[in-house]
């Protein structure tokens, strides 16, 4: 009993030590800041440890976790507890610390989608993020929202399509920006 | 780089992708805390237990201080709150922000709703509840009862919103005093339009309600009626959080929504089991 307990914890820190990039990355989109997004992937995983039993032997456990976090991300966006950039400055743009020109540039770019994502509204900043980074189906993403696949095409349609609108986005793909 | 962009500028998904994924490298990835993980996910799991061998005690029908002490909505709501959900009363209650609970979420007119409830934790002094006075009028939840922050000593909060379509607003709201009880009732609803503004029948009923009930019925003005049953935490059905009575985060009672059908509307409701 005490062994296949262990065992149980022991896949699970193994799960966690494996998934803990790829969700922090995810959280760092949907909260738009370093700590906002280890608190969201901490608490997400210490959701997921309770049912770890029946999570991890399911076919899919990173569709539960997706579930999971998505429904913390949205619960922490219904209690108006206003989610932040990291410290901005007076140009609004997200400050990150930069040590040459090309970081500077890159994290310019950064803090424009990051700010240009900050401000969609959740459901559809959570389209996105599943959609396009996640690169999950419009299936998979409904499943993570807990809502119709007509739901995720609106929200995903809605979001890019606002994000296009934003100059400063449209200015780094001209110049070739994002992906260096 | 896409295609795309070598002919125009116009941004396409693959170059909102490739963004998403530059700036998803702008977070720092440090060691993964498993210890952390672990003992919070504990701490959840200890939680629940306790939660649930309280509830299993009072039904089981044990009297007196025992049903008392775990069974909030038997006499004394908040105390069985203290010893199901609580932090020891060394620990300072978390004042920061609300715990949320989605009550039931669905889809009408292809217009996503949802119904919620935040509860904040009472906090025990005049510091803490300033504290948490200021953190309540930032989150945009004010309690009507309350004129000043010390009135927030010992009570805890409760907000149930509803949202339509993106459209959020508090559907009902109150503070639970340790020591209050139900005064012989077994639930407390409220009912609301589930657009608002649409001038259509009342159709949304939420309530909270006793930990024992295990059924409740909502009449429609028709005629007809819809049992709602206790329902786990995170059933989802159809992508839809379906209706049912729950517990929520923090709230010593259960809570419930009940949606009648497009033609009619709310008459009244009862815990019927």
């Amino acid at each position: 009993m005490g062994d296949r307990k262990e065992a149980r914890d022991r896949e699970f820190q193994s799960f966690v030590t494996g998934r803990w990039p790829r969700l922090l990355r995810t959280a760092f989109l949907l909260t738009g800041e370093q700590h906002a997004a280890e608190d969201l992937v901490q608490s997400t995983l210490e959701q997921v440890y309770v049912a770890w039993r029946r999570v991890g032997s399911a076919d899919d456990p990173e569709a539960y976790v997706r579930r999971v976090m998505i429904n913390a991300h949205a619960r922490k966006h219904r209690r108006k507890l206003r989610e932040f950039l990291a410290p901005k400055d007076d140009s609004g743009l997200v400050r990150e610390v930069a040590d040459t020109g090309d970081r500077i540039a890159q994290a310019d770019d950064r803090g424009v989608l990051l700010t240009a994502l900050s401000q969609l509204p959740v459901r559809q900043r959570e389209a996105v993020v599943l959609r396009y980074w996640e690169d999950l189906t419009e299936t998979q993403t409904a499943e993570a929202m807990g809502c119709s696949v007509g739901s995720v095409k609106s929200n995903a349609a809605k979001g890019i399509a606002k994000l296009r609108a934003i100059p400063g986005l449209a200015d780094m793909v001209a110049s070739g920006g994002g992906r260096k | 780089m896409s295609a795309d962009r070598e002919t125009n500028h116009d941004m396409t998904n693959t170059d909102i992708a490739l963004l998403l994924a530059d700036a998803a490298d702008g977070v720092e990835i440090g060691i993964a805390p498993t210890q952390a993980v672990i003992r919070g996910g504990r701490r959840r799991r200890a939680r629940r237990w306790a939660v649930a061998t309280a509830a299993a005690l009072a039904i089981v029908g044990s009297t007196g201080t025992l049903a008392l002490a775990g069974l909030p909505g038997d006499g004394d709501g908040h105390r069985g709150a203290q010893v199901a959900t609580h932090p020891p009363a060394s620990v300072a209650p978390r004042l920061s922000g609300p715990l949320p609970t989605l009550l039931a979420s669905g889809s009408e007119d292809g217009k996503d709703w949802e119904v919620s409830v935040d509860v904040w934790a009472a906090p025990r002094n005049a510091a803490e509840a300033q504290t948490q006075l200021t953190a309540m009028t930032e989150a945009g939840e004010f309690p009507g009862d309350v004129r000043k922050a010390s009135d927030l000593i010992g009570k805890s909060a409760y907000f149930v919103h509803r949202s339509y379509g993106g459209e959020r607003s508090v559907v009902m709201l109150g503070t639970l005093a340790k020591g209050d009880n139900w005064a012989g009732a077994n639930l407390e609803p409220a009912s609301a339009r589930l657009k608002p503004a649409s001038g259509g029948p009342v159709r949304l009923v939420v309530g909270r309600v006793v930990k024992t009930a295990q059924e409740v019925t909502c009449n429609w003005k028709d005629g007809t009626s819809t049992k709602i049953h206790k329902v786990p935490a995170n059933t989802y059905v159809n992508n839809g959080l379906p209706q049912g009575i729950r517990s929520a985060e923090g709230s010593p009672d259960n809570w419930f929504v009940c949606l009648a059908p497009k033609s009619t509307g709310f008459e009244s409701v009862f815990v019927t089991k």
